[in-house]
């Protein structure tokens, strides 16, 4: 898995670690089962600490998106999304209210705003085809 | 590893010094040797007059030409090796290992006195060799009972530039010093005489005395050359503490001093 | 305070024209990377010299790996790798030679470490310390702090003349070996897309005492800009926020934390919200640190406060 950070972004970069990997599984990249690199490993290539990456791997099994076998290997969870969808949904709320903010913000009206969220749903879709169409060719 | 450390600092002094002692052993064996009267600033008998040799071959190298050598060792020694962590400014490395800085003051020490013990040695064993050579005869193995007052005077003259060398942070200014003093300290018995007429106080007369580095060396190896009176024990007391006070004194400064 | 790497209280260290350190409250948690950054006289150095002993403080105290300073300095120092901002080591003594003197001293010295660093590293073991080029002289620094297997490794601006390439592959040695080991990294810099990229933990000093000192993601998902564009200056009494510069209708505030709460008050005093952007390490040290306009709200927060002071 090849991952990049930005050290003098001003995200932090455990964050965005976090996104990269949700952003791999979303679009297909990742696939529940599939091993990610140890934190040492990761931090060692990326010559970040390994207390960040340690972070990043701790939120996203907290948030049921990695899996840490004891003493082992760190994998995409099965089920990234094997919450109620009451909790899926009251997870991804500041979320959307972040965007509603921002958007108002940015003197965007909801129909445009809507359409954006829109757009990037479709690209994730478009890529998820794309590496499934590759996964597929590999196998 | 700091005592590696310091021999190699000062080790090719220490084997200049050694070529020397011994060069001048040799070439005074070889002037010595020559048979017919000797001439010049040392007289001397007819060589068959063993007692007189021995006294004539163990006054000049002994007493007079080792003893300034060793003088000299003294204080070219003392500045190598605390003098160059100043020089190089690496004080800040080795005060930050793991060593009490009274270790690292006292093993510096200690290896430049071990030096001088060395040069001792080797200046009295080659003085015993060239009588041995030139009158084929062992007269007296006190003669290298002049290890002790020659040692303890040397390191004496030795302590002090140590000391001088870490109070001025400086090699050369701790060479100076040392030889400033010891110069003076040489030339101070000759203002006994009108001193003991002006202050009509014996004693000051014998401070005055001690007080030339010298003299514990002089008349040491003078007495064990030619036992008459008593032997300077004062003298050796003195300055086996003076040569103990000064590295005391240098520990002191070194812990308070910040880098 | 024991559990911390590196604790110091209300540290003093006065000479006879500056007072280098002033009230210095050090919190290194272990097994960190800790950036301490600061412009030159801060106290960056002084500091240093009095956790290792070479210095004595006025006043205040603390401990090093739970031991206290000055009391016990050797058992600091027996655990403590040092590589100073001056790198001067024996000039007539060889990179091989100086491996030799400085193993004597730590018991749990690593031959093998010295050969793999030191092949990495790529470093010229025979030649005198005194001929190797500044570049060359780091990386003997380095190798020694490394091989040392210590606790603690204080780095005094570990990068002086090392090329982008011998950089990089120390700062995966770095992570790799010694962070991973749990081990504890202060890092002195003024390097600052260096200190950002390893740094867990950031200590901003200033004329002796710390501006700031949190986790560095904590300092980057707070700190933002907000530039906001307003006919009159918007009253605020958020403690967090600087104004730092203005130019006609436009205002650049540094907001410390609740950015976007900070923004909302804004936009409700009728000021049209700009932008709220992110910051750099880079951008946070120079607008603490330097001496810019005070918010005319008349915020007394530490920093406002310490700004106006020394206009």
């Amino acid at each position: 898995m090849l991952l990049h950070v930005n050290p003098a972004s001003g995200v932090p970069t455990y964050l965005q670690i976090e996104t990269q990997v949700k952003h791999y599984i979303a679009a297909g990249a990742l696939t529940p089962g599939d091993a990610l690199p140890s934190v040492r490993q990761l931090a060692s290539d990326l010559r970040i600490s390994t207390n960040t990456v340690a972070r990043a791997y701790q939120d996203l099994e907290r948030d049921g998106i990695l899996r840490t076998i004891p003493g082992g290997r760190t994998y995409v969870a099965e089920n990234p999304g094997s919450y109620l969808k009451a909790e899926r949904v009251r997870r991804l709320r500041p979320y959307a209210r972040q965007i509603a903010v921002e958007g108002t913000q940015l003197r965007l009206d909801p129909r445009e705003i809507m359409q954006l969220v829109q757009q990037e749903l479709d690209a994730l879709e478009e890529d998820n085809e794309r590496y499934g169409n590759l996964d597929r060719k590999a196998r | 590893m700091y005592v590696w450390k310091c021999w190699r600092d000062s080790r090719s002094r220490f084997i200049f010094f050694v070529i020397v002692i011994s060069a001048v052993c040799v070439l005074f064996t070889i002037y010595a040797a020559t048979p017919g009267g000797r001439t010049g600033f040392f007289r001397v008998g007819p060589a068959s007059d063993v007692a007189y040799l021995w006294s004539w071959v163990a006054t000049t190298l002994l007493q007079a030409l080792t003893t300034i050598i060793a003088l000299f060792a003294g204080l070219v020694l003392a500045p190598s090796s605390v003098g160059q962590e100043y020089q190089q400014q690496t004080l800040g490395f080795l005060f930050t290992r793991p060593r009490s800085r009274k270790y690292l003051n006292w093993t510096c020490w200690s290896v430049g006195a071990c030096e001088i013990l060395g040069l001792i040695a080797t200046s009295v064993l080659g003085t015993f060799a060239t009588l041995v050579c030139v009158s084929r005869y062992i007269y007296s193995w006190l003669l290298l009972a002049a290890i002790l007052p020659l040692f303890v005077g040397a390191v004496a003259v030795y302590s002090m530039t140590y000391f001088l060398t870490v109070y001025a942070r400086s090699s050369e200014k701790g060479l100076s010093y040392g030889v400033g003093i010891l110069v003076i300290s040489c030339f101070l018995p000759l203002a006994q005489p009108q001193l003991n007429h002006v202050l009509s106080h014996v004693w000051y007369g014998h401070v005055l005395h001690l007080a030339s580095f010298l003299s514990l060396m002089w008349t040491g190896c003078g007495w064990i050359i030619a036992p008459a009176g008593a032997f300077p024990i004062g003298a050796l007391i003195f300055y086996a503490l003076l040569a103990l006070a000064f590295p005391m004194l240098a520990q002191l400064v070194l812990e308070r001093r910040e880098v | 305070m024991s559990d911390m790497a590196i604790w110091t209280e209300k540290l003093v260290k006065t000479y006879p024209d500056v007072r280098a350190v002033d009230g210095l409250n050090l919190n290194v948690p272990r097994g960190v990377v800790y950036g301490f950054v600061g412009r030159n006289g801060a106290g960056k150095s002084s500091t240093i010299r009095i956790l290792l002993g070479l210095a004595r403080a006025t006043e205040g105290h603390g401990t090093v790996l739970g031991f206290p300073i000055g009391r016990e300095q050797v058992s600091i120092l027996e655990r403590t790798a040092y590589v100073s901002e001056s790198k001067t080591l024996y000039g007539n003594l060889t990179p091989r030679e100086l491996v030799r003197f400085t193993r004597g001293f730590y018991p749990r010295w690593s031959d093998q470490a010295v050969r793999k660093y030191s092949q990495l590293l790529e470093i010229p073991m025979d030649r005198p310390f005194s001929k190797l080029s500044q570049g060359n002289r780091t990386k003997v620094c380095l190798l020694l702090a490394l091989s040392q297997a210590a606790d603690l490794l204080i780095l005094d601006e570990p990068a002086t003349g090392l090329d982008p390439v011998v950089l990089d592959e120390f700062l995966r040695i770095l992570v790799q070996d010694v962070v991973s080991e749990g081990k504890t990294v202060f890092i002195s810099s003024h390097q600052l897309s260096d200190v950002e990229q390893i740094a867990d933990w950031v200590g901003l000093i200033d004329h002796g005492r710390l501006l700031l000192e949190a986790r560095l993601d904590d300092i980057k998902s707070q700190f933002r800009w907000v530039t906001v564009a307003g006919n009159d200056l918007p009253q605020t009494s958020l403690p967090e926020a600087m104004l730092v510069a203005s130019e006609g209708n436009f205002h650049k505030y540094l907001v410390k934390k609740d950015a976007d709460e900070f923004a909302a008050q804004l936009s409700r005093q009728g000021a049209t919200i700009a932008e709220v952007s992110p910051m750099s390490l880079r951008e946070i040290f120079l607008a603490l640190v330097r001496k810019e306009e005070r918010c005319t709200s008349g915020n007394v927060g530490e920093i406002a406060a310490a700004v106006s002071s020394s206009l």
